[in-house]
């Protein structure tokens, strides 16, 4: 299973959120990450906040991330399994 | 683009505050479902307050959660698109444009070098997708290359004993045959002999 995953999404999903920045969510790079800040999101977990408020819908946070961080599929698709992951691992 | 910005702004004369990102083609769709429906089903979804969105969301049977600033906008696509069930998720944009609505003549020169310079900043350092590509390549090439060579040697062998005595040439072939089909099936062959003997030496031993 670890081959199939990167390094970033391994040390997202391996440990609590703490303060970690946009940046270090699978998906999200620098540019996308100063999106979302335009937009009031600063923290992984206020990401993860959103994910929680759609009731962990992840066709519809992908929705979210592709309309505020102008995101491409791809990147949507690998923020959400990475944030998914994350919530079946610690929620 | 000029008119990205004019249907983000008649999105908001109407009450929807998309996010800036949203294709064009998503911003049309919404544009469009939301006159139909208003004329069809006489909703005007932009309208409601966030408890009869949720409402009328969870009557036709999807499962929502609070309807929140962030949420809002999701969740009225989500309604129009109930309410005509026609998808308001289109094409992204092709060219992925630097500022959300800002800049309008700022697309026009850098058409195709902003998808480059956009995609590789994307692609942070780490390189989510270039990475697992790169661990599957290596193991693929090196089998191919393998049997190719070996197909190779094996075919130079064959022209170059042409006087030989039919048992030996038949022999030859064949070991060619078994050398052209792969130095896979040989491992095939000897995994499967040792795990005979394996149990057969087993059954011995528990006789």
């Amino acid at each position: 299973m670890s081959s199939t995953t990167s390094q970033k999404f391994r040390d997202f999903t391996g440990e609590p959120l703490k303060d970690k920045l946009l940046s270090e969510v699978p998906g999200l790079g620098p540019k996308l990450a100063s999106h979302l800040e335009g937009a009031g999101i600063t923290r992984a977990y206020e990401l993860l906040g959103v994910y929680l408020t759609l009731l962990k819908n992840k066709e519809y946070f992908e929705l979210w991330i592709r309309d505020n961080a102008g995101a491409n599929r791809h990147q949507a698709k690998q923020c959400a399994d990475a944030i998914d992951a994350f919530c079946s691992q610690f929620l | 683009m000029a008119l990205k910005a004019e249907l983000h702004d008649k999105l908001k004369s109407l009450g929807y505050e998309l996010g800036p990102f949203a294709s064009k083609d998503t911003l049309s769709a919404v544009l469009c479902l939301h006159s139909v429906v208003t004329t069809q089903h006489d909703i005007n979804v932009a309208k409601l307050n966030d408890l009869e969105l949720r409402r009328q969301l969870i009557e036709y049977g999807l499962k929502v959660g609070p309807v929140t600033k962030h949420t809002r906008a999701i969740y009225q696509r989500k309604l129009l698109e109930a309410l005509t069930q026609q998808s308001t998720e289109c094409q992204d944009d092709e060219v992925e444009i630097e500022e959300p609505v800002v800049r309008k003549d700022y697309e026009k020169k850098s058409l195709y070098p902003n998808l480059y310079d956009s995609k590789s900043s994307n692609y942070s350092k780490k390189d989510d997708s270039p990475i697992i590509r790169n661990n599957y390549k290596p193991t693929k090439d090196f089998t191919s290359r393998n049997t190719f060579e070996e197909v190779n040697e094996s075919r130079s062998r064959l022209p170059t004993k042409p006087t030989e005595a039919k048992k030996s040439s038949v022999d030859d072939n064949q070991l060619a045959v078994a050398k052209n089909s792969g130095s896979s099936t040989l491992y095939v062959g000897i995994a499967l002999f040792v795990a005979i003997i394996v149990f057969f030496g087993y059954l011995w031993l528990e006789k």
